[in-house]
């Protein structure tokens, strides 16, 4: 059956010994939130009725790791900074006056020819400024030890995670993690970044997760975790943060539809590689992400919430924000020096690499999954007709 | 005198007998009660303005606040007055309503005939729309005494503003700012077949029906039936009765005899703390009293269920919204979604539904007092006394422990001391029931991580939990007999007279007889001597008043 | 037909026992433009009104230990500093019970309000200090009295006439203002003056409401003959405001109208109490100076205060049973802090009085504002020493700055004084034990 089956909590219950039915068993109804405590056995997984269990994504930065090496020579400079430094210092102080701004803009966004930059990909330009430090949030998604090319990939050098994982894949955290507006400042969120994930709350953006066909919360070997944008937005409470136990219909547009064999182990699901799309909506423009060979790795908490990884390669030319035709004066908001960044993503790119240029059409990323559960609906289920009400007679 | 309902005796017609509503032993005589002099609730004048004129007029103002005695708000409208600032009220919602009545895309349809010339007073057409008016208004017919003023005052008006309809317009106010359309007023005259006794007026019985039945003024059939002197029979009474009974109108009525009876105008000032439980919000309260409603009607008048069973049902209707609230998935994304709660859940019945929790609870705690005192008070009918006089706290506070971690903790004192124990008890046990649902009805195990105990006692009826609770109030004898006792109390707008004891108690025989199905009890109500029997006020004065 | 007010009869039956009766007095008496209350040649009015919080105070922080004009203000009473000058304090009175149960919130309001103490539960049966005041002095004002609400709830109001004449409270501020300022009012300092003929007819239509009355009370019992007086003496009040708007009023210096307030939420969160109590203290101070009326009651909190805290789990009321007694402090701090809001409001209250320049002094000058709770110290509902205070200087019969304390005396000498004060003919007043015709004497100028 799909979606949630209220009435498997009756077997679930059946499962779990007095102690854990007690603590916390309807803080999450029909969620893995209780599994995380669960100490008995299964009983005959023939007998054990799957059961699904959903999550609603609130927050899905970037996953970056700012370590405090990172940017040595300082953050990555907008076409601004660039020009200014180019400059004489009485040059500086004149074209920073107001009454000067148009010429400013003028010299500063565009060549010497007068096209505008976002227009001229090859600009000359010194290389973006990179993290130089070595750990990094996300996975091994070329399956090399060293990050050597292979058929499909290119060569790149490898991060350690956080936690020690080996030959982790981020080269997207090149390209952005010395930028102010994806890393931002210490106790400050990247611009973008803010600006990206307030769709959460706005409904710009609803991203469900599923995990179906699961019989063991805590250890099963096959289940079908499904990733879908969502057509409700998020329901908010009257303090302004996302509710929890929502149900929320998921799209019913194929394109952002991805399902996966996945499994449970200790707790924690993860997916074999399956391509993905997501859109999002930010200040009245629809974004989309391409994320090809994705993988999710998620820990489901007892509280019923749940935390992760989203890693995969994400098209160039997702990241790339000349490829939306925007013009250096508007990507200059957000710190992004067009040429600069164009060519960073490219020298960076890493997998999925083209047959007839040789050159790399993506780059391994990694998304930080952060998410309450919820009930995610099916189109179908959302769209019965209304139970009658109840006439009298 | 006695009342016998015929009855099949035989034996070929025993079974069908026992089925038959109200065979069985005859109603009680009764003597009557005093007529009753009732304000009309907020539901009822805008109803009545929306039957009698049109449902697109609209009632700007505000109602002053009713007070509830005996449990019911309307048996409280037969002891309220209306206040000074509560009468400005209704003298600008009256001009509202007036100027709407006659205004260009009213009039056509509104008023009975045309003036001859719209600028200028037509007494003919101003009368004629006024008698017409009056009588809906006042819900009987309007004399020549009682026409005459405010016909000159519509006449004058007219003549004043150069304007028919304005003139219109005061004659109307007038109407709608009298006692008559405010109150509904008893009526009572000489009997015929005894001139000893009184009985009520055609119209009177015919307002009290309706305004029972479908919480509204009568409608015109009700009013041709009254006019017919058919409502002077009993068989004439059974017919509207069951015109009014099959009516989709019906479920108006019942609604409001809920709404009343459940405290539901609480919900208009129910307020929670937004830190505490940032679940609540306004359209979760809507949500939540709705659900409740369209649950019993569903329940009661589409299912035709034993009442009692009210307490023991696991299916409702849910929004989104409440899915939140009760942790469940709700697939419609907006409307009402049947949901069946599974045999082992702990949402069972209406006290665990959110308009019991939320209700009886403080803003940012639950509370086992206050829906303990609820059961007593609002679902068995019965009085808890008022909190003691000087009760001394320093005996009663542990100030060894002040952190007590859940509520049967906090509420020891209430138990072990002799002053508090005596009515705590009757209380905090069914309460202690509720409280693995806190102050926003959201379902916990535990409290301050200590595991909540929901056992308890109801009338010496043991439950472990909330689901047993129910049905302990299921068997419990008081409960069938609320409501029983309150519908006919919300109907005649009064307390049980001394004289009714009797019919009172054959009054829970027939609802038990009946399987304490609700249409049966309001048949059976409304086609009762008792329910229209009236006497005359002991203290009467008829002269220099 | 014009009857002679009668006290004596205004207060049978109340309270003690028996029926209401028709003693109110009939609806002609109010007809009576001036009352016997002014004084001749007084140019103007002095005003009546109450203001109330729920669950006392903290003793120890309020009483003061001294009485006359030279007392200190403790951590609760603090907050009245800056406007004691306008100020009497009355501690150690107290409500006397004569058997009856301590019904906890209730019995010291019915006392102090009402003269007397019920044995249940339920709206008073007795005309409250405000309306006997009322009925003295105010019939000539387009409104009786204006009843308000601080934390949003028509039902809180300790304002009645009789058990079933009970005076609900406006709730909104902007409800409020537009039943004072809104489009039945008249700038009593406008320029031009025109009659509205419509005000007439409006008038008619009342009168021909009041016409009905022998009709209607035909067949009714006692009670409800009553009960039905009440509601044609709401229309005949209106009545009377409809009349007075079709003459030009005298002009009122201190009156200038500000502009309505915003439309925002109510509720009993204590901050939006204190926000929207701020914003009802100033356009009642209007109304008293555009002569609106000479008679109110504003309730900060009601007298189980619900008052609240954003997530505090427990309500004003809860705290003072539940919260344990600090050992190191001697009280229950959260409760306290409500305590402490409420002083804080009286204050602000008198001060927004004391801003309207009135005459050769101010609108407060000419009030006699009885500042009260329902109880001394919430947590065992005691009654003994209630706290009351006064604000203002009666025109000038009220003298201030006074600690007055009378332990073990009625509180009812109180409200004896108050309506002597406010020349109401009165000799004695209260039921029972508490029945006194003695003044409080060290306040009379």
């Amino acid at each position: 059956m799909i979606g949630i089956d209220t009435r498997s909590m009756m077997l679930r219950r059946s499962l779990m010994s007095a102690a854990v039915l007690t603590a916390g068993m309807f803080a999450a109804t029909s969620h893995v939130a209780v599994a995380g405590t669960a100490s008995a056995a299964p009983t005959d997984p023939a007998n054990v009725k799957a059961r699904t269990l959903g999550f609603a994504v609130t927050y899905l930065p970037y996953a970056l790791a700012k370590n405090a090496d990172d940017c040595p020579d300082g953050l990555a400079m907008a076409a601004k900074d660039i020009f200014l430094a180019s400059v004489s210092a009485a040059e500086r102080a004149r074209l920073t006056k107001a009454e000067n701004l148009k010429e400013f803009e003028q010299l500063a966004y565009h060549t010497k020819d007068g096209r505008d930059l976002c227009a001229v990909p090859d600009y000359p330009r010194e290389p973006q400024r990179t993290p130089k430090g070595k750990v990094s949030y996300g996975m091994n998604l070329d399956g090399t030890t060293d990050g050597a090319a292979t058929a499909n990939s290119c060569a790149h050098e490898k991060f350690t995670g956080p936690n020690g994982e080996p030959a982790v894949d981020n080269q997207t955290y090149r390209v952005i993690g010395c930028s102010s507006n994806f890393r931002g400042f210490p106790g400050e969120e990247g611009y973008l970044e803010s600006l990206r994930n307030a769709a959460f709350k706005d409904g710009g953006m609803t991203l469900l997760i599923e995990v179906m066909g699961v019989k063991d919360g805590r250890n099963d070997e096959n289940v079908t975790v499904g990733v879908y944008n969502g057509a409700s937005p998020m329901a908010i409470d009257p303090n302004g943060h996302m509710l929890p136990y929502a149900s929320l219909t998921m799209t019913d547009d194929k394109k952002y539809q991805t399902v996966a064999k996945g499994k449970i182990v200790d707790g924690v699901v993860t997916t074999e590689p399956t391509d993905m799309r997501i859109h999002y909506d930010i200040g009245g423009y629809t974004r989309v992400w391409n994320i090809r060979s994705a993988r999710v790795r998620l820990e489901m908490k007892p509280d019923g919430s749940a935390k992760g990884l989203l890693a995969g390669y994400m098209d160039a030319d997702d990241l790339d924000m000349t490829k939306g035709g925007v013009k250096q004066a508007s990507a200059e908001m957000v710190g992004y020096d067009c040429p600069t960044y164009t060519q960073a993503i490219h020298r960076y790119a890493d997998g999925f690499k083209d047959a007839k240029t040789g050159q790399c059409t993506a780059l391994s990323t990694a998304f930080e999954i952060n998410a309450i559960p919820a009930f995610v609906i099916h189109p179908e289920d959302a769209k019965k007709t209304a139970s009658a009400a109840p006439a009298a007679h | 005198m006695m009342r016998v309902r015929s009855c099949l005796a035989g034996a070929a017609g025993l079974v069908l007998a026992v089925t038959l509503s109200g065979c069985g032993p005859s109603e009680p005589a009764t003597s009557g009660s005093p007529p009753v002099v009732q304000r009309l609730t907020e539901a009822q004048y805008r109803q009545s303005i929306a039957d009698i004129f049109a449902p697109d007029i609209k009632v700007g103002g505000r109602f002053e606040p009713g007070t509830r005695k005996g449990g019911l708000l309307a048996v409280g409208g037969s002891v309220v007055a209306v206040s000074a600032s509560g009468f400005e009220q209704y003298d600008v919602m009256g001009r509202t309503i007036a100027n709407q009545v006659v205004d260009a895309k009213h009039r056509e349809a509104l008023a009975p005939c045309k003036p001859a010339d719209p600028k200028k007073p037509d007494a003919a057409c101003a009368r004629q729309t006024l008698a017409k008016y009056g009588r809906l208004l006042f819900r009987r017919p309007v004399g020549e005494k009682e026409l005459a003023s405010p016909l000159a005052l519509a006449n004058r008006a007219a003549e004043a503003d150069g304007d028919f309809y304005a003139g219109l317009a005061f004659g109307l106010a007038q109407f709608l700012d009298s006692p008559n359309f405010i109150f509904r007023k008893d009526v009572a005259e000489a009997d015929p077949s005894d001139s000893s006794k009184q009985r009520l007026s055609a119209y009177s019985k015919a307002t009290r029906l309706s305004f029972f039945l479908w919480n509204t003024t009568p409608d015109n059939e009700l009013i041709r039936a009254a006019e017919a002197g058919e409502l002077d029979s009993r068989a004439g009474i059974a017919k509207q009765v069951d015109r009014m009974l099959a009516s989709p109108r019906l479920e108006t009525g019942v609604r409001a005899f809920f709404t009343d009876f459940l405290g539901f105008d609480k919900f208009d000032s129910l307020a929670k703390d937004s830190l505490i439980y940032p679940v609540f919000t306004t359209k979760v309260s809507r949500d939540a009293e709705e659900q409740t409603l369209r649950t019993l009607v569903d329940q009661l008048l589409v299912q035709k269920a034993d009442y009692r069973d009210v307490f023991t049902s696991r299916k409702t209707f849910l929004t989104r919204n409440l899915g939140i609230v009760y942790k469940v998935p709700v697939g419609l994304e907006s409307g009402w979604e049947a949901h069946e709660f599974p045999a082992d859940d702990p949402h069972v019945g209406l006290l665990t539904e959110l308009s019991f929790t939320e209700l009886h609870a403080h803003p940012g705690r639950s509370s086992s007092t206050l829906r303990g005192k609820a059961v007593r008070e609002i679902l068995l009918c019965q009085k808890v006394p008022d909190p003691p006089a000087n009760v001394n706290f320093t005996v009663v506070q542990d100030t060894s422990n002040p952190q007590f971690k859940t509520a049967r903790e906090r509420l020891t004192a209430h138990r072990t001391q002799a002053t508090c124990a005596g009515c705590h008890k009757i209380m905090d046990p069914i309460g202690l029931a509720l409280e693995n649902f806190d102050g926003a009805g959201q379902y916990r195990s535990q409290e301050n991580g200590a595991a909540i105990d929901p056992s308890g006692e109801l009338d010496g009826a043991k439950f472990k939990d909330a689901a047993e609770l129910g049905q302990a109030l299921h068997d419990n004898p008081s409960a069938a007999a609320c409501l029983a006792n309150s519908v006919y109390r919300y109907g005649a707008g009064r307390e049980f007279d001394p004289g009714e004891k009797d019919w009172q108690k054959y009054l829970l025989d027939q609802f038990a007889r009946n399987g304490y199905r609700l249409p049966d009890l309001l048949k059976f109500i409304a086609t009762s001597d008792a329910f229209y029997a009236v006497r005359p006020a002991g203290d009467v004065k008829e002269a220099g008043l | 037909m014009k009857m002679n007010l009668d006290r004596r009869r205004v207060l049978r039956g109340m309270l003690g026992g028996g029926a209401v009766t028709v003693a109110l007095p009939f609806l002609d008496c109010f007809l009576n433009t001036n009352g016997t209350a002014l004084a001749a040649g007084r140019p103007l009015p002095v005003r009546f009104g109450t203001w109330n919080w729920g669950c006392g105070m903290n003793p120890q922080r309020w009483v003061p230990t001294k009485t006359g004009t030279n007392f200190e203000l403790g951590a609760e009473l603090k907050y009245i500093e800056p406007v004691r000058e306008h100020i009497n304090v009355f501690s150690g009175f107290k409500a006397m019970l004569d058997g009856k149960p301590n019904l906890p919130h209730f019995s010291g309001v019915q006392a102090l309000r009402a003269g007397g103490v019920a044995a249940q539960m339920g709206p008073m049966d007795a005309p409250t200090l405000d309306v006997l005041i009322g009925d003295a002095v105010g019939t000539d004002t387009r409104f009786r009295s204006l009843e308000m609400a601080a934390t949003g709830d028509p039902k809180h109001s300790y304002s009645y006439r009789s058990a079933t004449g009970f005076n609900p409270a406006e709730g909104s501020p902007l409800a409020l203002y537009t039943r004072i300022f809104g489009p039945d009012f008249q700038d009593p300092n406008a320029a031009d003056f025109k009659p509205d003929p419509n005000v007439m007819l409006r008038k008619s239509v009342l009168t021909g409401v009041t016409e009905q009355r022998e009709d209607f009370l035909r067949q009714l019992g006692k009670a409800d003959r009553t009960r039905m007086d009440e509601y044609f003496t709401s229309v005949r009040q209106l009545e009377q405001q409809l009349e007075l708007q079709l003459q030009k009023p005298p002009p009122a210096e201190a009156c200038h109208v500000q502009p309505k307030p915003a439309d925002g939420p109510v509720g009993t969160e204590v901050g939006m109490v204190m926000a929207n109590h701020k914003i009802m203290a100033e356009i009642l101070a209007m109304a008293l100076a555009c002569n609106q009326t000479k008679i109110f009651n504003m309730v900060f909190s009601d007298s189980a205060s619900t008052l609240r805290m954003p997530g505090e789990q427990m309500i004003h009321h809860l705290m003072t049973h539940e919260e344990p007694v600090d050992k190191a402090l001697g009280y229950q701090p959260k409760a306290a802090y409500f305590v402490e809001r409420s002083m804080e409001s009286w204050a602000l209250f008198v001060k927004t009085l004391a801003s309207v320049r009135e005459g050769d002094g101010t609108l407060l000058d000419n009030c006699l504002v009885m500042g009260h709770s329902d109880t001394e110290y919430a947590r065992i509902h005691s009654i003994s020493g209630i706290p009351v205070m006064t604000a203002g200087r009666a025109g000038g019969r009220m003298k201030t700055g006074i600690h007055v304390s009378a332990v073990g005396e009625p509180v009812t000498r109180l409200g004896f004084t108050f309506q002597q004060l406010m020349g109401v003919p009165v000799e004695k007043w209260g039921q029972g034990s508490m029945q006194t015709s003695k003044p409080v004497s060290e306040i009379v100028a």
